[in-house]
């Protein structure tokens, strides 16, 4: 197995996973459920996550050179642990579906009206397709390379849109606090930040497990500098009633800033930084799904299941939801539960388990001594 | 419905070919070829019900489901 990601690539990867999609589809989601409360419960959320990922690290560097698909089923059974792995490949594949769907969504909406939904979702898919054959270190490139023009951009953005911002309503931020408001957000974030926990099905191709920890930390605080910094204007431009009615917040607040004559607005810049991390992120999450279901299954080159899988991603993406607002209520109210579950609560069980058989193990030998004696 | 099945169906012969070519197990080249067949299907079934029955009614039928289970 070559061990060619890097601490700096997981960095990169994990910021454009996490910051993209919070900032360009879920914004309006959270400020409808956290109201002002939503900055708050951002940053509960986030450190929680890297708080409660913590087991998934425990499990998988307990074997950094063992694919956590081939040697679970030692820590909780044969049956449990493919039981496991399929819920985590089903919550991958439709994580991947739900990202292309609101890309293609998006994309039909505003800037290709009238053009097919599958030609979208193919010539995407296609792109996706390639990534995924070329493997995991080619996917860990891309997102480093187009890391730092994205955060650049993304962190310069909010700057632009200064003009705009009600600075009266700062305030609201620290005397408009709920508690209701917050856990509702912190539930939201906590499945957004927790996708730092898949990461344990890759231990191998890391060249250095034992910093994934400190690696979590910074990707949480730097991607959440980046989300707050688009949060909060969104919510002192736009207020709580209207900010939580748009689809696109960020896109709106984008397009107020008048940059210059010779571009109209910036959101054609926003269009190619959603797209590239959006690709990266969709890329990711199929890797990880078409590697789970190689090793489940005993092939020994994943390659040759990219294609299926990717294609059944992008079927599953047309057929997932009949309209834009049953996929928002899907991903508001239903999908957390599962999505909680592949990320924490399996590897909670995973990490049970191993400590009971560690245990177990040590005992073992002076059961056997005494036995002898 | 019909493009699902075309499209698959240059997948699966596209791999099934690539496979022979770099001499891959007949085991493996079996179980990629029912993982495929499987998914088409899958695919199938997904598309003819996206009116009636999609993925997004499933997980609300699964989780009030699980929401009856615990409340007893």
């Amino acid at each position: 197995m070559q061990k060619s990601v890097s601490s700096t690539q997981i960095f990169s990867l994990y910021n454009l996973h996490i910051f993209t999609t919070v900032i360009a589809f879920l914004l309006g989601m959270l400020i409808s459920s956290s109201h002002f409360s939503a900055p708050v419960a951002t940053v509960i959320g986030a450190f929680l996550a890297v708080a409660l990922v913590y087991p998934s690290y425990i499990v998988a560097s307990s074997r950094p050179n063992e694919f956590l698909t081939e040697f679970g089923g030692e820590l909780v059974g044969r049956g449990p642990h493919t039981i496991f792995i399929l819920i985590i490949v089903l919550i991958k594949l439709l994580l991947s579906a739900l990202n292309l769907r609101e890309m293609s969504d998006f994309l039909l909406s505003i800037y290709l009206i009238d053009t097919p939904s599958w030609s979208v979702v193919l010539i995407f898919g296609i792109c996706i397709a390639y990534a995924v054959r070329s493997g995991l270190s080619t996917i860990f490139r891309a997102a480093q390379g187009i890391f730092l023009i994205s955060a650049i951009a993304f962190l310069m953005i909010p700057f632009l849109a200064m003009m705009e911002i009600e600075k009266d309503a700062l305030i609201a931020l620290a005397s408009h606090l709920h508690f209701t408001d917050i856990t509702h957000g912190v539930i939201y974030n906590l499945g957004m930040f927790g996708e730092l926990a898949f990461l344990f099905l890759l231990y191998p191709y890391l060249k250095e497990p034992k910093k994934v920890m400190k690696t979590y930390f910074f990707t949480t605080l730097s991607s959440l500098i980046i989300i707050l910094s688009h949060l909060i204007p969104v919510l002192l431009t736009f207020g709580v009633d209207l900010g939580s009615n748009l689809v696109y917040p960020d896109l709106e607040l984008i397009r107020f800033i008048r940059a210059g004559s010779f571009i109209e607005t910036l959101d054609p810049i926003l269009i190619l930084l959603w797209l590239t991390s959006i690709f990266v992120k969709i890329s990711f999450l199929c890797f990880t799904a078409v590697i789970c279901i190689a090793q489940l299954t005993g092939v020994k080159d994943y390659k040759s299941l990219s294609l299926p899988i990717v294609a059944f991603v992008g079927v599953l993406s047309i057929a997932m939801a009949r309209s834009q607002q049953e996929l928002s209520n899907f991903t508001a109210k239903n999908l957390s539960p599962f999505v909680l579950t592949a990320e924490y609560v399996i590897p909670a069980i995973y990490m049970i388990m191993y400590f009971i058989r560690r245990k177990k193990n040590k005992s073992k030998p002076a059961e056997t001594k005494s036995a002898g004696s | 419905m019909i493009w699902i099945g075309a499209m698959f169906l240059v997948i699966i012969v596209f791999e099934w070919l690539s496979q022979r070519k770099a001499k891959v197990k007949r085991r493996d080249k079996w179980i990629v070829l029912g993982i495929s067949v499987g998914l088409l299907l899958l695919s199938e079934v997904l598309f003819k019900l996206k009116d009636k029955w999609n993925v997004t009614m499933l997980f609300e039928f699964v989780g009030k489901s699980i929401d009856v289970w615990i409340s007893g």
